[in-house]
């Protein structure tokens, strides 16, 4: 390619020009790209919370490859679930702190291997990065809460007085056919005729 | 007894083994006709059994169809016939005696048939052993079994405990004529009754406590049956007016396919001196009042569902009134299957048999209408706010579906084959009764002259 005076002097001048108004005005330019590998290392723990349930503390460090914490980024939560397919789900985001940690609390509500995913979607410095785990539940809490408000005895013996009540339905129908299979011929042969 | 009064008694009896001395051709035909039916059913039963509920039209959305639509439909027209026979019996209404025959047979018929979606609907039978082997009484399915059990246990001695004495009877007037093995049937199953005042005391005994039973346990039964919705936090089921809504539905659909099957013998085996007009009369009384109170159930449910206006439950009254795939199907159940039945009993002009035969059927059709769109757009509804699966129904639950339709009429059919269609001891009873008021009557009538 040939380059004209006029077009060297035009981009000469249109180039610093460009850097001077990008940095005002916050365009993105060549200098600003991402261009730093980042790292994350996810921890998976099962806990109890103070209610008895099983939890998962699922916690991300963020790092440069350096190994610096990288604090104020958005780390998002995933757990890949079977539904209709393996599709991840998402659990949700925080921020990393001071050195680099970021970390949510997920209850399981059923048993065996969880895979969990963390995400940093990358930003004007570093670059995007994710890692994952994997966690054996041995205990699920329930997925429905119902409330502790002393229904549970009223419950237990609602269902035995329905039990109490089918068994007395059952015995009185056999009463009435032994009766009937009984009496009946019974009266033939011994009452008037 | 007078002369008239034993010539209506042996009119009586002739006329309640009528079907099972004279099937003609068109018996044998039609039993052909729905028998073949029931065959298809059967095939497709077992290729379901054979590639599993892969072949409904079921998927992870709606995983409820058409054979729970069955389910609820047909137990709860068997549940019309039960208790409408133990209501008047316990009201001691006269004019029941011709029709309870009828009512209970079709009562225990459409309950076989029904309580066999339960094991249709979950796929593979052995589930059904394991719901009994590890029970969870906190579940409703498992109380549904016990229910339905119970009531079909219920169902046989009420419709065999008014059997006992006419067996006897047309045993001991026919036994030439019935053949030999119904001849040995009747004298196994009427147990040696002779009338005598103490077999007739035990057998008041025995149907009254029978009647009195069977109706909590078919309310139980529905209630129930409406509890495997209402208890799950899903839009437009989890409704308190549930229970008392399905026993009303299914008292309203069982009183109008009473009727269907009290007017189909009654004109195929020309009972009409026996089976009155006042009788189907009675009955569609019977059936308006319980669409009118489903009428004001339906009304009640969608006004404090929709004023309250929660998101779900608005969307499934959206779905159901306002243009979707579901609302034709409710404004037919809503018009053809309760105004205008009420409107046909309503009118003097149109409270004829065949108008009344029609408000019947369409009554029948309706209300399984009804139940299809109470199961199906609910479950449309994504709990995770996706478009979720259509529902559209096979041929093969077509087909098991029809066949359980056609096992109704060809069982109740094979029924009158072997038991008397008629209530002959109760309507003798009433006769009597008859009998010694007109003598009174007429004395009283000739005192006031």
């Amino acid at each position: 390619m040939i380059y004209t005076r006029r077009t060297l002097v035009t981009l000469g001048v249109a180039m610093p020009l460009a850097l001077v108004l990008s940095a005002l005005l916050g365009w993105p330019t060549l200098a600003d790209s991402p261009s730093a590998a980042t790292e994350i290392v996810l921890t998976l723990e099962e806990h109890e919370n103070s209610e008895g349930e099983e939890i998962v503390l699922a916690s991300a460090r963020l790092t440069d490859t350096a190994g610096q914490p990288l604090a104020d980024r958005p780390l998002d939560f995933f757990l890949t679930v079977d539904f209709f397919g393996q599709l991840p789900v998402s659990l949700g985001t925080a921020v990393t702190n001071a050195i680099g940690e970021a970390a949510l609390e997920y209850q399981p509500h059923q048993a065996g291997a969880h895979d969990f995913t963390v995400q940093f979607h990358g930003d004007e410095h570093y670059l995007a990065s994710e890692a994952a785990r994997t966690i054996d539940i041995s205990e699920a809490g329930s997925a429905y809460h119902p409330e502790h408000i002393g229904l549970q005895a009223i419950g237990g013996w609602t269902l035995r007085g329905i039990g109490l009540a089918v068994l007395g339905l059952w015995m009185l129908m056999g009463l009435v056919v032994i009766r009937i299979l009984w009496g009946i011929p019974n009266a033939s042969s011994s009452g008037p005729r | 007894m007078d002369k008239e009064h034993a010539l209506l008694t042996e009119e009586i009896r002739k006329a309640s083994i009528r079907p099972i001395l004279g099937a003609g051709r068109g018996f044998y035909i039609l039993a052909t006709i729905l028998g073949l039916i029931v065959v298809a059913g059967g095939v497709a039963y077992v290729y379901q059994l054979m590639n599993g509920l892969t072949v409904t039209g079921l998927n992870d959305d709606v995983l409820w169809g058409f054979y729970l639509v069955d389910l609820v439909a047909i137990i709860g027209v068997g549940y019309g016939g039960a208790v409408v026979s133990a209501i008047l019996r316990l009201t001691n209404s006269s004019w029941r005696a011709p029709i309870t025959r009828l009512a209970e047979a079709m009562a225990l018929v459409t309950l076989v048939i029904g309580a066999m979606f339960a094991i249709i609907h979950v796929g593979s039978p052995d589930r059904l052993f394991w719901l009994l082997i590890s029970t969870n009484p906190n579940s409703p399915v498992l109380w549904d079994v016990l229910a339905i059990s119970t009531y079909l246990m219920a169902t046989v001695i009420f419709f065999y405990l008014p059997l006992i004495p006419d067996l006897a009877i047309l045993g001991d007037r026919f036994g030439a004529e019935i053949g030999p093995w119904r001849r040995k049937l009747y004298s196994w199953l009427s147990l040696g009754w002779q009338g005598l005042p103490k077999q007739q005391q035990l057998l008041n005994w025995a149907s009254n406590t029978m009647a009195i039973l069977i109706i909590p346990v078919a309310v139980a039964v529905h209630s129930v049956l409406s509890f495997a919705f209402a208890l799950t936090s899903r839009e437009g089921w989890h409704s308190t007016i549930y229970a008392p809504y399905f026993v009303v539905a299914a008292l309203f659909s069982g009183v109008a396919l009473v009727i269907l099957v009290v007017v189909a013998f009654r004109k195929v085996y020309h009972l009409e001196k026996q089976i009155g007009e006042k009788q189907i009369r009675y009955l569609s009384y019977l059936m308006i009042v319980l669409g009118a109170m489903y009428l004001y159930f339906t009304f009640s449910e969608f006004l404090t569902e929709g004023y309250v206006g929660t998101h779900g439950a608005v969307l499934t009254l959206e779905t159901l009134l306002l243009g979707s795939d579901y609302s034709p199907l409710f404004w037919f159940f809503a018009i053809a299957g309760l105004v205008v039945p009420i409107l046909i009993v309503a009118f003097p002009k149109t409270r004829t048999v065949r108008w009344i035969t029609l408000a019947a059927a369409l009554v029948v059709g309706a209300m399984w209408l009804k139940r299809f769109i109470i199961v199906v757009p609910p479950l449309r509804q994504g709990l995770f706010g996706a478009e979720t699966l259509p529902y559209n129904a096979s041929l093969v639950e077509a087909a098991i579906t029809l066949a359980a339709l056609a096992a109704i009429p060809l069982l109740l059919m094979l029924l009158s084959r072997i038991f008397p269609v008629l209530s002959v001891y109760e309507m003798e009873e009433v006769l009597e009764e008859e009998s010694e008021h007109k003598p009174r009557l007429q004395m009283k009538e000739e005192d006031g002259q």
